[in-house]
């Protein structure tokens, strides 16, 4: 997985590229503590430059939405295309988190 | 690149080093087996047309089900056009013989954020201890008849394997749902330690 992690005020974007998957839970588990200790409203998400998403990794999307659930922090999911979409809307990601363009 | 003393047809592979790019050029025919240095002696009790064993820690920095897959595609045991059911069906099994079975992390265990950051932090413990980091994981293929078996065996405590494949819960069981949505069959064998994913080497693609 590469990411990248941009704070702009109260607003968090976290960019994934390539992959997401079971071998990178350390590194997400670094981004849902970064997410935990943020003083932000609003994260984004942008799976555009992501072109696969396993099981773990769905889980670990699944997890950050938990974390921005406690912390009252609004989600957004943006650019989900090809395998990733399908695995999104195959977990009914959808129904909990809008998937924009 | 050596014979083997058991089976004189065997061409193998030593890794003393391993990272993408030298475990897709130690794939290349004629190799039939390649094993990562200090893990050969587990080869006679694999069989099949292409064995691949690594450790655990290794294994998690290599793309081992795609260089598998491509493997296959080059021995043409595989049609390309099925390399991407072949690939999602052997990522999962690798992840979870990795994750539950060799790390024995559990796939209950992290049910909220918090469990998470717990689990993630356990399993980067772990993989630096040689009783888990150590432990092999092996990947072999045999073809029966029209089907071709790919298996994936840990050396984690085992699991009760489930009778069928359950709807997944919220965080948990959507890699089995995976693997036989991507497989012609699925069975486990060792006590949940080896997942067999079948495929019917006839069927064609996205039938």
């Amino acid at each position: 997985m590469q990411h990248d992690i941009a704070i702009t005020g109260k607003s968090l974007t976290l960019t994934l590229k390539e992959k997401l998957i079971f071998s990178d839970t350390a590194k997400f588990a670094a981004i849902i503590q970064k997410v935990k200790d943020s003083d932000i409203g609003s994260c984004v998400v942008a799976l555009r430059g992501l072109d696969h998403i396993d099981s773990s990794g769905l889980r670990m999307l699944l997890l950050l939405h938990d974390a921005c659930k406690e912390k009252k922090i609004r989600l957004q999911v943006k650019g989900a295309q090809g395998q990733v979409k399908e695995m999104l809307l195959h977990c009914r990601f959808d129904t909990i988190v809008t998937l924009e363009d | 690149m050596s014979k083997s003393g058991q089976d004189p047809d065997r061409v193998i592979a030593v890794l003393s080093e391993v990272d993408d790019r030298t475990l897709a050029d130690a794939l290349r025919q004629p190799v039939t087996a390649c094993v990562e240095a200090g893990t050969m002696t587990l080869l006679a009790d694999f069989q099949g047309c292409l064995v691949l064993i690594l450790t655990t820690a290794n294994a998690f920095g290599i793309d081992m089900g795609t260089l598998f897959a491509d493997a296959l595609i080059d021995r043409q045991l595989i049609d390309p056009e099925r390399r991407d059911d072949v690939y999602l069906a052997l990522h999962e099994a690798l992840a979870n013989g990795l994750m539950h079975g060799n790390l024995d992390l559990s796939s209950d265990g992290a049910e909220s954020p918090d469990d998470f950051l717990r689990q993630a932090e356990l399993m980067q413990e772990r993989l630096l201890m040689a009783d888990y980091g150590k432990r092999p994981i092996a990947l072999a293929c045999a073809v029966r008849g029209t089907m071709l078996e790919i298996s994936v065996r840990d050396w984690g405590p085992g699991f009760t394997p489930p009778t069928d494949a359950a709807e997944p819960k919220r965080l948990s069981g959507r890699g089995l749902y995976l693997m036989t949505a991507h497989s012609d069959a699925l069975r486990y064998e060792e006590r949940g330690r080896r997942v067999v994913l079948s495929y019917n080497m006839k069927r064609p693609a996205h039938a």
